[in-house]
């Protein structure tokens, strides 16, 4: 059973459509990784999942619990840590993960060993102790992000958890992620940076203007959208080497364009070969009028 | 239900913690009433004797209009703290985040509410008390009716207080609409002056304000020696105050209403 269940989801804040039949699953111990520009319905799709909006047509259900029948039931199998960072400044970072662990219901003999092993799997040991009004932005993030993960829920919605946190902290939080992923929760994880969706290797959703532009893991969105060109340098008698640059389907084309040269081919003093990042995927898919054809 | 009940006693533990940190502004409206007890005691035993009240036997001392008066009053402006607690929760953000989960909003508020709650008996208790000591204000009816009058006092103003929560989609909204009546109500209650001095106009307002009953039956217990049956009529208008303010409340609240915490 998924853990999570959206179809045909649609959300409209008065006449703007925010969602527009938007299906997707994640099953335990999968990481979604949710991409798309700003106002592409991120955001809406994870607060419609905890029921803070409501949708004009489809359903949600969490751990097979409807949603829109039973918000409350829903919402408990649920971790969810907004993009903006909510947390309650004059208790210490262990206060507000302690605090958070019992309202989620974590079991009072249980408090102590899951708030420890929150704290120290997102470096917060050391600050434990510290009012979080003290903190820096990074490290309040990280308590912020320690509240949505010390109940351990079914289900983790994480919107933009490494915005403005330096490089330590985001590979902390990025292995957090992956390690509540092996021990099975379903975690949908919303992006800009999607070098973290590589290091997370996640499946990819990606939204544009409230529908899904498409889906797929990483290597097949890159084969599918990306491109590979590869450069070939050919000496010149009185002067530098030129470079000649071919698109190709893929590195295995290489022999291919080597023997092309023909007899230029002594002439060749170098190669690189570039595929496109998920960046230019990404992009690509999301500028207006260059979806392909064949995209789902 | 014991579910229930055991995540209220988290939320109210937790509402606590946060509170603790911060009591300057319980302290200074604790303090404020006092000080000014001091200087106006012998101004209401004036006014009282020159107006005729006579709320019991015995010398007039003033203790009797000060202390329920100006307890009644300055209890009114922890009014906007009630509300703060919540605006609070939409200016860190929280107020969502508690909304994800699945503790209800009903229970939520309830929760927070506890603190308030306790924080006015505790300042009515500290004022009562000290009223006794620096003074020599004298009880003569029950202490437990005089408890009831407080507590019931108490929760019309922590309902007043959500309610302000609910009905104002900015802090500042709230904390002036909350002293405009803190003041309109305290006056027209009797609290500011004796009730025997009103103006003209006043007089036929003053009880459809709370502070009225509220002045009414901490006087009739301290001064007139009301036992419970003495002050029944009070406990349960004030009662009736809180129950009319908290469904006004709950018809106003939306929580998915985003609120304007800081300015």
């Amino acid at each position: 059973m998924a853990v999570l269940d959206v179809r045909d989801l649609s959300v409209a804040y008065g006449d703007h459509v925010a969602l527009r039949d938007v299906s997707l699953r994640i099953e335990p111990g999968q990481i979604l990784g949710l991409l798309g520009p700003n106002g592409a319905g991120k955001t809406t799709l994870m607060n419609a999942v905890v029921g803070a909006v409501r949708p004009r047509a489809g359903a949600i259900s969490v751990c097979g619990v409807d949603v829109a029948a039973h918000p409350r039931r829903a919402r408990a199998y649920v971790g969810y840590a907004e993009q903006e960072i909510a947390v309650f400044p004059t208790l210490t970072a262990r206060e507000n993960v302690r605090d958070w662990a019992a309202i989620c219901g974590v079991p009072r003999r249980q408090q102590d060993e899951a708030v420890a092993a929150t704290l120290s799997a997102l470096l917060l040991d050391r600050i434990a102790d510290r009012q979080v009004r003290t903190l820096s932005g990074g490290q309040r993030r990280r308590v912020h992000c320690a509240m949505a993960t010390v109940a351990r829920p079914p289900l983790l919605l994480l919107d933009e958890p490494t915005v403005g946190v330096d490089p330590g902290t985001r590979r902390a939080v990025l292995e957090h992620v992956r390690e509540l992923a092996d021990a099975g929760t379903a975690i949908c994880y919303s992006t800009h940076y999607l070098p973290e969706v590589e290091a997370l290797q996640a499946e990819v959703v990606l939204l544009a203007d409230g529908t899904v532009a498409t889906r797929g893991g990483v290597a097949d969105l890159l084969d599918r959208y990306g491109s590979t060109v590869i450069d070939l340098r050919i000496a010149e008698q009185d002067s530098d080497p030129r470079t000649i640059s071919v698109k190709v389907a893929g590195p295995h084309a290489l022999p291919a364009v080597v023997q092309g040269l023909g007899t230029d081919l002594h002439r060749l003093v170098g190669l690189d070969i570039r595929r496109s990042s998920l960046d230019e995927v990404f992009d690509r898919v999301v500028a207006a009028g260059e979806v392909p054809a064949d995209a789902p | 239900m014991r579910r229930d009940l055991a995540v209220a006693g988290v939320l109210v533990g937790h509402e606590w913690r946060l509170q603790r940190r911060d009591l300057v502004p319980q302290l200074i409206l604790t303090v404020m009433p006092l000080v000014l007890m001091a200087f106006l005691l012998p101004t209401y035993r004036s006014a009282m004797a020159v107006a005729g009240s006579a709320p019991g036997p015995g010398p007039l001392s003033g203790a009797e209009q000060a202390v329920p008066g100006l307890s009644v009053m300055f209890s009114m402006f922890l009014v906007s703290h009630v509300g703060m607690v919540f605006f609070r929760d939409h200016g860190w953000n929280t107020w969502n985040r508690h909304r994800a989960t699945a503790v209800p909003v009903a229970l939520l508020v309830l929760s927070k509410a506890v603190v308030p709650l306790g924080l006015l008996v505790a300042q009515f208790t500290v004022l009562l008390t000290a009223g006794r000591v620096l003074f020599g204000l004298e009880v003569r009816g029950s202490l437990g009716a005089l408890a009831l009058v407080v507590l019931a006092f108490a929760l019309c103003l922590v309902a007043l207080g959500v309610l302000g929560f609910a009905a104002c989609r900015t802090v500042v909204q709230m904390t002036s609409a909350a002293n405009v009546l803190a003041l309109v109500m305290a006056g027209l209650g009797g609290a500011l002056v004796p009730r025997d001095l009103l103006p003209g106009w006043a007089a036929p307002l003053a009880p459809a304000t709370p502070s009225y009953w509220a002045v009414r039956g901490l006087q009739e217990v301290i001064s007139g020696g009301a036992g419970l049956t003495g002050v029944a009529r009070e406990i349960g208008v004030l009662a009736a105050f809180a129950g009319g303010f908290a469904l006004l409340a709950l018809l106003l609240l939306k929580p998915e209403q985003r609120k304007v915490s800081w300015s």
